[in-house]
């Protein structure tokens, strides 16, 4: 039986083979390597996400609302028009309650995640208060003491102190360092 | 001899010979009528519900006060003390005690819709507000509670607006749309259907204190239209035929006194606001009886003539008060 050499299209073809196997496998390894990168990912595929109270430094925190676009006018009637606008997905709320000087301080958070990360940065100047500052050590964060906005790819992070008291800004500034912690780089 | 069933000359469907009526025939005509009776009784039955529920469901009362007599069917005061400014309209007025008596349930009801600082001029006041609960308290009332349904997140809006600090303060039960239980009203119009809180129906008195600001479709809010505050899920509909669901509203709500807020007034980019670019800061504060003047006294700190505002030529026609500014009192500057 005459021997067949290996014609340039076969090779063609097997680099080719071998390149798209490449691909596909090295990327997942790598993810599949670091642990943390899996439950990011695992994360930024289900949703916005508040952190757990014990990460934000909170004593408790109210189970977590979860709003869709059909929903958002439950919590936020006149006010969801523009989010919407923007292309608001999702949003998860919750209240974080903080064992104060003398008296429990609270926090209203939400996380809304929009169609584009432009959406959010939009969301994100509206909401903003007059005089905020970036806030140190939180990326895409700016504050006035009361209010905290920061952006982390689509997702945006809105916390606002409830109740009047000390500790409000580096209450804030905790919560949000425990979101963007757990956001995808 | 007996005719066999299904012969020429009787209906082949039914087997009935003519100008009869087979059993089969029968039947299915009595299940017929036996259906269309249900059908109607079910009918009947459901919008006789649908009709007795509308009845039981209480009016909106008329919380005006007979015969107060002012001088004057509105009163505005200038300057930079806001608290100032209230005392001084309602001095004019006659003091609160012309419309609250000793044990009524006074409502004040401010727009806090927004999740915004009180700078920014998207909602109320909080020093007006608070003046306002002040001088209800003075005048005897047994409770003030402060209410309003938001537009963003209750807590937010009445942390950030300053308000439930300020009328807590001044001696308010202050109620967000996190704490309002909503009930059935008949509101005739275009609202028909909709709900109102409660507290709103317990009130004997009722304040109506909106901000002066910019809306972007009826180019203003101020006192009529701040009744959409107390309304339910759905309001949103109204905005539809915004002018004439307005007139509407003045038509249902009939508070005791309106004072329009023009403390800092949001000139653009309205309802929601944010800029500071958008607010000036016009230092005055309007009372009255007549809620259409009230808001045509709103419109000219926005620079708006009153017949540019559809629902205040809307409401001077449906006779709920006058859009004549001559008839606002002026109490100058201090």
């Amino acid at each position: 039986m005459p021997r067949r050499t290996l014609s340039p299209v076969h090779l063609a073809l097997v680099l080719l083979l071998a390149a798209a196997v490449a691909a596909i496998v090295l990327p997942g390894r790598r993810t599949r390597e670091d642990p943390a990168d899996v439950l990011r990912a695992l994360r930024a595929s289900r949703g916005p996400t508040l952190p757990a109270a014990a990460a934000a430094g909170a004593a408790s925190a109210t189970p977590p609302g979860r709003y869709a676009r059909d929903t958002l006018a439950d919590v936020i009637d006149g006010a969801a028009e523009a989010y919407l606008r923007n292309g608001f997905v999702s949003a998860v709320m919750a209240t974080y309650a903080l064992d104060g000087a003398g008296a429990t301080l609270e926090i209203a958070a939400e996380a809304h995640r929009f169609e584009r990360a432009e959406g959010a940065r939009t969301q994100a100047a509206d909401e903003a208060p007059p005089r905020a500052a970036p806030v140190e050590g939180v990326a895409g964060a700016s504050s006035d003491g009361a209010v905290l906005i920061a952006v982390a790819g689509r997702d945006l992070l809105k916390l606002t102190v409830l109740s009047p008291g000390e500790g409000g800004p580096e209450a804030l500034a905790a919560i949000a360092r425990a979101w963007r912690k757990e956001q995808a780089p | 001899m007996r005719k066999a069933r299904g012969t020429a000359g009787g209906d082949p469907a039914s087997g009935a010979p003519n100008g009869t009526v087979g059993r089969r025939e029968a039947a299915i005509r009595l299940s017929q009528a036996a259906l269309a009776g249900v059908a109607v009784a079910g009918g009947a039955a459901f919008f006789a519900g649908r009709v007795k529920a509308a009845a039981s469901a209480p009016a909106i009362p008329d919380w005006r006060v007979p015969a107060a007599g002012p001088a004057a069917r509105a009163y505005a005061a200038r300057g930079d003390d806001a608290a100032r400014n209230v005392r001084r309209v309602l001095a004019a007025l006659g003091g609160m005690e012309a419309f609250v008596r000793r044990g009524d349930v006074v409502l004040v009801k401010p727009n806090v819709g927004w999740d915004r600082l009180p700078e920014q001029a998207a909602n109320t006041d909080p020093k007006v507000v608070a003046e306002l609960v002040r001088a209800c308290r003075a005048a005897g009332a047994a409770k003030v509670v402060v209410a309003d349904l938001s537009c963003n997140d209750p807590r937010r809006c009445f942390a950030r607006s300053g308000i439930r600090a300020a009328a807590e303060e001044a001696g308010a039960e202050v109620l967000d749309g996190s704490q309002l239980r909503m009930v059935a009203a008949a509101i005739p119009g275009a609202a028909d259907g909709l709900e109102v809180f409660e507290p709103l129906l317990r009130a004997t008195r009722v304040v109506n204190v909106p901000v002066a600001k910019h809306h972007g479709l009826s180019r203003a809010t101020l006192g009529m239209k701040n009744w959409f505050g107390v309304l339910g899920r759905g309001r949103n509909r109204l905005h539809q035929d915004i002018d004439r669901t307005v007139a509407e509203l003045g038509a249902v709500f009939r508070p005791t006194l309106t004072v329009i807020d023009a403390t800092r007034v949001l000139l653009g980019n309205g309802p929601q606001g944010g800029s500071l670019d958008d607010v000036r800061a016009v230092g005055a504060v309007c009372a009255g009886v007549d809620p259409v003047l009230c808001d045509a006294w709103g419109a000219a700190q926005l620079s708006l003539g009153p017949s540019e505002l559809g629902f205040v030529g809307e409401a001077q026609r449906r006779g709920l008060g006058t859009a004549d500014l001559a008839q606002v009192r002026e109490l100058g500057r201090t």
